[in-house]
């Protein structure tokens, strides 16, 4: 069975880096991405078949609100979930989200890995009946 | 400090700076098959950021035009003050060899991916 891909969207490598790590030795496969426009080429290339994208609300020159807008036109079987350090954000993050909650920054993450599984559960559960 | 939850005992790491996301992607997946611990930055600023903050690498391999407040080279300027026997290997479609002489090695774009990564693994001895 392959391996599900995750890709991550986060400006800082110091809190991108480690979290991809993880979440590698965690068993899945992790691409990663600086900014939206960087998540939008992985996904259009279509070189990598992402499952899920984690994203920042707030990142660079772009928000990560819009980007899971765009993914929900342009890639709908992608998962989204979104991050973000205010609750008020976070709220309307989860109103994004296909599985109706975020994540609050910074990152616990065994949380992250804990709400990936059951997102990659919940669309597994959905493939099944397509 | 970085958080090391990621440290890999035995697998050298290599600090990939480069800001064309699909070339990015591509060469650290061919490292991470080559047993290769990858750090992914998309500018030098990055780099030194993860470098500043106490991160490790063992080589690094940049891009040399890079968006942000300086390219390669600058950036490669900056890490031989700090350690002067990190291995660097620049890459670029513009510049040439002769650019980075006496900071590290060269390999010309478009390259091989199979190329790069054989380059990287005989600087690490590997």
């Amino acid at each position: 069975m392959s391996r599900k891909i995750v890709l991550v969207v986060e400006p800082e490598i110091l809190i991108r880096h480690p979290l991809a790590e993880y979440l590698r030795e965690c068993g899945l496969e992790v691409v990663e991405a600086a900014n939206p426009d960087e998540a939008r080429r992985i996904i259009m290339d279509g070189t990598k078949t992402v499952d899920i994208v984690l994203a920042d609300v707030k990142s660079w020159g772009d928000s990560g609100f819009a980007l899971a807008s765009w993914i929900r036109t342009n890639s709908p079987q992608i998962e989204v979930a979104l991050a973000g350090t205010l609750a008020k954000t976070v709220e309307k993050a989860g109103e994004l989200c296909s599985e109706g909650t975020s994540l609050f920054k910074p990152y616990d993450h065994q949380l992250v890995h804990d709400h990936i599984r059951r997102l990659l559960a919940a669309k597994e559960r959905r493939d099944g009946r397509t | 400090m970085v958080p090391r939850p990621e440290e890999q005992p035995g697998l050298a790491r290599v600090l990939l700076v480069e800001d064309d996301v699909l070339i990015r992607l591509l060469i650290a997946d061919e490292l991470r098959e080559a047993g290769l611990a990858v750090i992914e930055a998309a500018s030098a600023d990055e780099a030194l950021a993860y470098l500043g903050a106490g991160g490790h690498a063992d080589l690094v391999f940049t891009d040399i035009e890079m968006p942000g407040t300086m390219n390669g080279l600058e950036m490669a300027r900056h890490l031989k003050a700090w350690t002067p026997s990190l291995p660097l290997i620049f890459t670029s479609g513009k510049f040439m060899p002769q650019n980075v002489a006496g900071l590290g090695l060269f390999i010309a774009k478009p390259y091989s991916v199979d190329r790069a990564v054989q380059l990287v693994l005989e600087q690490l001895g590997a």
